[in-house]
C-alpha cells in the first residue's frame, strides 16, 4: 500500500512542477527584428504643437513609429540664435514619454522667441524627416538672477582696473548665451598671472545676496564662452562670506569659497557650481582659509571674478553671461 | 636552485620508475607516511602548414615546447583516523635558461579523518559533487568516444585542472555521516560542505563562498528520498562595495526500484528550484527564479547485458545553478598553439584540436553567470543536464556482455526551448550519440590485444518562422581508433577525430549580469580533422611512453583565414603511482 502511494505521488510531484516549466509567450533578449529587420517608417514625424509658448509652461512632444527598434535623434535648431536641442533615444515608437520638450537647450546659446527647424535622423539609416516650429516665448528659468548684462555694466561693480584690460558688456563677436549682451573679459599682462578682476556686490545696496541660509541644492550658474586658441585663459570665482556678521569681509578670519577653471573650449558652456561642495583655499596665502568652514550663502558679501593666465602665453579672453543662483539643483535652461 | 631541480628531476623520475613502490613504503615508518603521485615528460613540436603560409609572413612556422614534472603526494597518517596529505610539484620547462621556468609549488593540501565512530571530515582541497542540477562538473565538448591515442591529452586536461569524474575541486571543509535506524527507515546519510570559490579581490569584489548539503533518506532497499541544497554567495562585508551575489538552489530526489532475478526496474525523479539575485546593485535585474523537473525509468537486464533508460527533463529559462552550469572549457580564451595567424594576426578560432589538447583553456572555478559556449560543438546541452530553457526526452541503451568482446551504447535526445530567444519561435534540438568498443583479440582468441573503438555524435538545431527567425545548424563529430599490441607491451595506435559543422544560428551574448543583450549572427561551414598515429610502450599499468604524429587540418569556409594544417610530433611519458 505504501509503495503504491509513492508511485502515485511521484508523477503528481512531477506534474506540479512541470506546470512552472511550460513555455512562455514572450521571448528573451532583444528581438531579432529589432536587430536585423528592415527599417521602415510606419508613421511619419508629427509635432504635438507647432507654436509653443514655453514661458507659459507649455511643452511639446514628437510622434513617429518605425518597423524596428532603432537609435533616433531629433535636432531642433533656433534659426536666429543657432541654439540646439537634441532629443535622442532607442525605440520603435516616439511619443510624449520619450520626446517631451520643455524649451530647454542642449547646445547654447539658449533659445529665444524664434522659428526653429526640426530634423529627425536614424543611426545607420539615410532617412531624414524635417519640420518646423515656432517658439512664441522662450522658457523662463526660476532662480535669483545676479546679472545678464542686458543693461550695461552695473556702476556698483568694482573693476580692479589695469591698463589695456577690458571688462565690458558686448554683443559684437557672437550671440549672447541669453538675451543680446554678454560680459567680455580680455587682456594681456606679461608680468603676473592676474590680469583683472571684478567685484560684484549685492544689488540695491544690500549687505548680503538674497540667498537662503541652507546651501543644500543651491547652485551658482553662469554661461562661459571660450575660444580654443585662448586655451591659456583661466577664470576664478571667489565667494566671500561675512562669518561674524560685521558687514565686512576679513580675509584672515572669514571664509572664501573658490572655484577655478581653464576655459579651453569653443563656444558657450554652462557652469553650475554646487555651493555646498565648494572649498576654501588650501594655502590661505590670500586669506579665506581661516573662517568657520560653514557654507553660509546668506552671508555672501561679494563675488569676485578673476581673469588669469600664464604671463608667458599672451592674451586671455572669455565671455560671461546669465549669472543666476538656483535653489533646487543646477540650472536647466 | 632551479638549475639543480632541472638536473635532478629526470633522475628522480627514473629512480621512481625502477624502484618498486613497496621500497618507498618501507622506510621504517610504514603505515604512517606513504607516497603516491605522478611523473610526466611532455614534448611537442608544432609545424604550421597549408594555404595560410602564403598569407602569413609573421607567424613562426614551427614551435617547440615541453615540460617535465614530478608531483609528489605525501600522505601522513599519525593514527588510523587521520590523514594529512600534501602534493608538491617540481616542474621544469624544456629549454629554460639557467633554471628559468623551473617551479616548485604546493599543488594540493588536505586533512581528513574520522571523529568518533563515523563522522567523516575533510579540510583543505576537496573534490565535491552532488546532483546534476546543484553541483556537477559536466564533460567538455568535442568527445564522441575518443581513441586511446588521444588519451594523453585528455588525461593532462583532467589532471591539470583537477577534473576527477564529475567533481569540482574546491577549497574548504566537508563532513558526512550516516545515522542508521532499526524501524521504518534504514538509514539517513548527511553531507555538508562550505568552500571558498573566490577570495576578495581588489576594487570591490567580495569573498565568494559555496556552501551546501544533502540528506538522503534510505527508506528501504526499494526507495530513497533525497534533498540537496547549495548556495553560491558573496559576503558584502568583505569588500568596500555593498553588492553581493546569491544563487541558492534546492532539489528533491526520489528513487524507487523493483529488483528481480532477471531484471531491475527503477523509477527516478528530481525536481527543484533556484533563485539568483544581486543585492545592493541598482543596475542589476530583478531576482531571477527558475525550476526544473526530471523523471524517468530505467530497465536493467543483466542476463542479456542490456540497459535501457528513458527520461523526461524540463529546465525553465530562469533556472540558474552555478555549481551545475559552470563550463569546463573557456570559449572566451585564446589558443596556446599558434594563437594568431595571417599577416593581420587574426586570433585563430577554437578548433576541436584546441578543445582536445589545450589544457590552459580550461576553467577551475565556479562561474556566477552562464559562460560563453560555441553552438557548433554542443547546442542542445551546453550547460549539461541543467541547461536552462530546455524540455525534452532522452532515450539510451547500453549493451556490454560479460565476455568483454563488445560494448556499445546509443543515445537519442529530442528537446525544445521553453522560451524563444529574440523571437517567440522556439528552437528544437535533436541529438544522437553512439559508441562501440570491439575487443577483436577476444573474438579471434589472440593473446595480444587488438581493439577498435568508434563513436559518433550528431546534433541538429532548427527553428521555423520567417527568414530572420529560421535557424538550421548541423554538426557531426566522429571518433575512430585502433590499438594493436605488436610485441609484448608495445602497441601501435592510430586514431582519428573528424568534426564538421554547417548552418546558421544566433549566438547568445550576455552582459555582466548574465542578461541576454545581443544575438550576433553565427554562420558556420567548417571541417576539422585530427589524424594521429604512433607507438606506445606500457611499462606497467598507468606508466607508458607514447610517441605519435598528429595531423590537424582545419578548413573554415566562413572565416577569412585560409585552410591550414598543424603537424605535431608528440612525446609523452606518463607515470601514475
Amino acid at each position: 500500500m505504501r509503495k503504491s502511494r509513492i508511485l502515485y505521488a511521484l508523477p503528481c510531484l512531477l506534474l506540479l512542477l512541470s506546470i512552472n516549466s511550460c513555455k512562455t509567450d514572450d521571448f528573451d533578449g532583444p528581438g531579432l527584428n529589432d536587430l536585423y529587420g528592415e527599417f521602415d517608417i510606419l508613421e511619419p514625424m508629427t509635432l504635438s504643437r507647432t507654436n509653443v509658448n514655453f514661458a507659459n509652461q507649455e511643452s511639446m512632444f514628437f510622434g513617429a513609429a518605425f518597423s524596428k527598434i532603432i537609435d533616433w535623434k531629433i535636432a531642433i535648431t533656433g534659426l536666429e540664435t543657432g541654439s540646439k536641442k537634441i532629443i535622442s533615444g532607442k525605440s520603435s515608437k516616439i511619443d510624449a514619454a520619450n520626446s517631451l520638450w520643455i524649451g530647454n537647450t542642449t547646445v547654447f546659446p539658449i533659445f529665444g522667441a524664434e522659428d526653429c527647424a526640426v530634423m529627425m535622423t536614424f543611426l545607420n539609416e539615410p532617412d531624414t524627416l524635417r519640420d518646423t516650429l515656432t517658439i512664441a516665448a522662450p522658457k523662463t528659468n526660476p532662480g535669483i538672477l545676479m546679472d545678464n548684462f542686458e543693461h550695461g555694466l552695473n556702476p556698483n561693480y568694482v573693476n580692479w582696473g589695469i591698463h589695456g584690460v577690458n571688462f565690458y558688456p558686448d554683443s559684437s563677436d557672437h550671440p549672447a548665451a541669453e538675451g543680446d549682451y554678454y560680459f567680455r573679459l580680455n587682456g594681456t599682462v606679461n608680468w603676473d598671472w592676474l590680469i583683472n578682476k571684478i567685484t560684484i556686490p549685492p544689488s540695491g545696496g544690500a549687505t548680503y545676496f538674497a540667498l537662503p541660509s541652507n546651501p543644500a541644492g543651491l547652485y551658482f550658474n553662469c554661461f562661459i564662452y571660450g575660444e580654443k586658441d585662448k586655451a591659456n585663459t583661466l577664470l576664478k570665482f571667489e565667494f566671500r562670506e561675512d562669518d561674524n556678521g560685521d558687514g565686512t569681509y576679513t580675509a584672515n578670519s572669514e571664509d572664501r569659497y573658490d572655484y577655478q577653471l581653464n576655459v579651453d573650449w569653443d563656444g558657450w558652456r554652462l557652469l553650475s557650481l554646487d555651493y555646498s561642495q565648494l572649498a576654501t583655499p588650501s594655502d590661505g596665502q590670500f586669506g579665506g582659509a581661516n573662517g568657520n568652514k560653514f557654507h553660509q550663502p546668506d552671508k555672501i558679501l561679494m563675488l569676485d571674478i578673476l581673469l588669469l593666465s600664464d604671463p608667458n602665453l599672451g592674451e586671455a579672453r572669455s565671455d560671461l553671461d546669465y549669472l543666476i543662483w538656483t535653489t533646487d539643483g543646477p540650472l536647466n535652461p | 636552485m632551479g638549475n639543480r631541480i632541472q638536473y635532478c628531476l629526470p633522475l628522480l623520475l627514473i629512480l621512481w620508475m625502477v624502484m618498486p613502490t613497496q621500497t618507498i613504503h618501507g622506510q621504517g615508518i610504514a603505515d604512517k607516511v606513504w607516497f603516491n603521485g605522478l611523473g610526466r615528460a611532455f614534448f611537442a613540436q608544432d609545424r604550421l602548414k597549408g594555404a595560410i603560409l602564403s598569407q602569413d609572413t609573421t607567424t613562426n612556422r614551427s614551435s617547440n615546447g615541453g615540460h617535465m614534472l614530478l608531483d609528489l603526494n605525501v600522505h601522513v597518517n599519525p593514527n588510523p583516523k587521520l590523514e594529512i596529505s600534501s602534493l608538491l610539484r617540481f616542474r621544469t620547462e624544456f629549454g629554460g635558461f639557467w633554471g628559468a621556468g623551473t617551479t616548485v609549488q604546493l599543488r594540493q593540501l588536505y586533512l581528513r579523518g574520522i571523529v568518533g565512530k563515523g563522522i567523516h571530515y575533510s579540510i583543505g582541497d576537496l573534490y565535491l559533487k552532488q546532483s546534476r542540477f546543484t553541483l556537477f562538473n559536466n564533460q567538455q565538448e568535442g568527445t564522441a568516444h575518443q581513441a586511446s591515442i588521444f588519451s594523453p591529452y585528455s588525461d593532462i586536461v583532467d589532471y591539470e585542472n583537477f577534473y576527477r569524474d564529475n567533481n569540482w575541486r574546491l577549497q574548504g571543509m566537508q563532513t558526512n555521516f550516516t545515522v542508521e535506524f532499526t524501524r521504518f527507515i534504514r538509514a539517513i546519510d548527511f553531507d555538508g560542505f562550505v568552500a571558498r570559490n573566490r577570495g576578495a579581490q581588489w576594487l570591490g569584489r567580495p569573498d565568494e563562498l559555496f556552501a551546501g548539503g544533502s540528506v538522503k533518506l534510505r527508506q528501504s532497499k526499494a526507495f530513497d528520498l533525497g534533498f540537496n541544497a547549495v548556495n553560491l554567495f558573496e559576503i558584502a562585508s568583505t569588500s568596500n562595495g555593498s553588492t553581493s551575489f546569491h544563487n541558492p538552489v534546492g532539489t528533491v530526489t526520489a528513487d524507487y526500484r523493483i529488483a528481480k532475478d532477471s531484471m531491475e526496474l527503477a523509477f527516478f525523479a528530481e525536481a527543484g528550484m533556484s533563485a539568483m539575485r544581486l543585492v545592493g546593485d541598482s543596475l542589476a535585474p530583478d531576482e531571477m527564479m527558475g525550476n526544473f523537473v526530471e523523471g524517468g525509468i530505467s530497465l536493467n537486464l543483466p542476463k542479456k547485458a542490456l540497459k535501457f533508460k528513458l527520461a523526461y527533463r524540463a529546465v525553465s529559462p530562469g533556472f540558474r545553478s552555478a555549481g551545475a552550469q559552470t563550463k569546463r572549457f573557456e570559449f572566451d580564451g585564446s589558443n596556446t598553439v599558434f594563437p594568431r595567424l595571417s599577416d593581420a594576426q587574426i586570433l585563430r578560432p577554437t578548433t576541436a584540436f584546441d578543445i582536445l589538447a589545450d589544457d590552459l583553456r580550461y576553467n577551475q572555478a565556479l562561474s556566477q553567470t552562464l559562460m560563453t559556449f560555441d553552438p557548433k560543438y554542443n547546442n542542445a546541452t551546453p550547460y549539461g543536464d541543467a541547461t536552462p530553457n530546455r524540455a525534452g526526452l532522452q532515450l539510451s541503451a547500453d549493451y556490454a556482455p560479460t565476455s568483454g568482446k563488445l560494448a556499445a551504447s546509443v543515445q537519442l535526445a529530442y528537446s525544445q526551448e521553453l522560451q524563444g530567444q529574440g523571437t517567440i519561435e522556439l528552437k528544437h534540438f535533436l541529438l544522437g550519440q553512439a559508441s562501440v568498443d570491439v575487443n577483436l583479440h577476444k573474438w579471434l582468441d589472440w593473446k595480444r590485444k587488438l581493439t577498435l573503438t568508434g563513436g559518433v555524435r550528431a546534433e541538429q538545431t532548427g527553428r521555423g518562422g520567417d527568414s530572420l527567425e529560421q535557424v538550421s545548424l548541423t554538426s557531426i563529430l566522429a571518433d575512430v581508433g585502433m590499438s594493436a599490441e605488436v610485441v609484448q607491451n608495445l602497441e601501435v595506435i592510430v586514431g582519428m577525430k573528424m568534426f564538421q559543422a554547417q548552418g546558421n544560428e544566433y549566438r547568445s551574448q550576455r552582459n555582466f549580469y548574465g542578461e541576454l543583450v545581443d544575438l550576433p549572427v553565427y554562420l558556420v561551414d567548417e571541417t576539422h580533422g585530427i589524424f594521429a598515429a604512433g607507438l606506445r610502450y606500457n611499462f606497467r599499468d598507468d606508466i607508458y611512453l607514447q610517441l605519435s604524429g598528429n595531423w590537424i587540418n582545419v578548413h573554415d569556409q566562413v572565416s577569412t583565414l585560409p585552410k591550414y594544417q598543424i603537424q605535431r610530433f608528440l612525446l609523452v611519458f606518463n607515470m601514475n603511482l
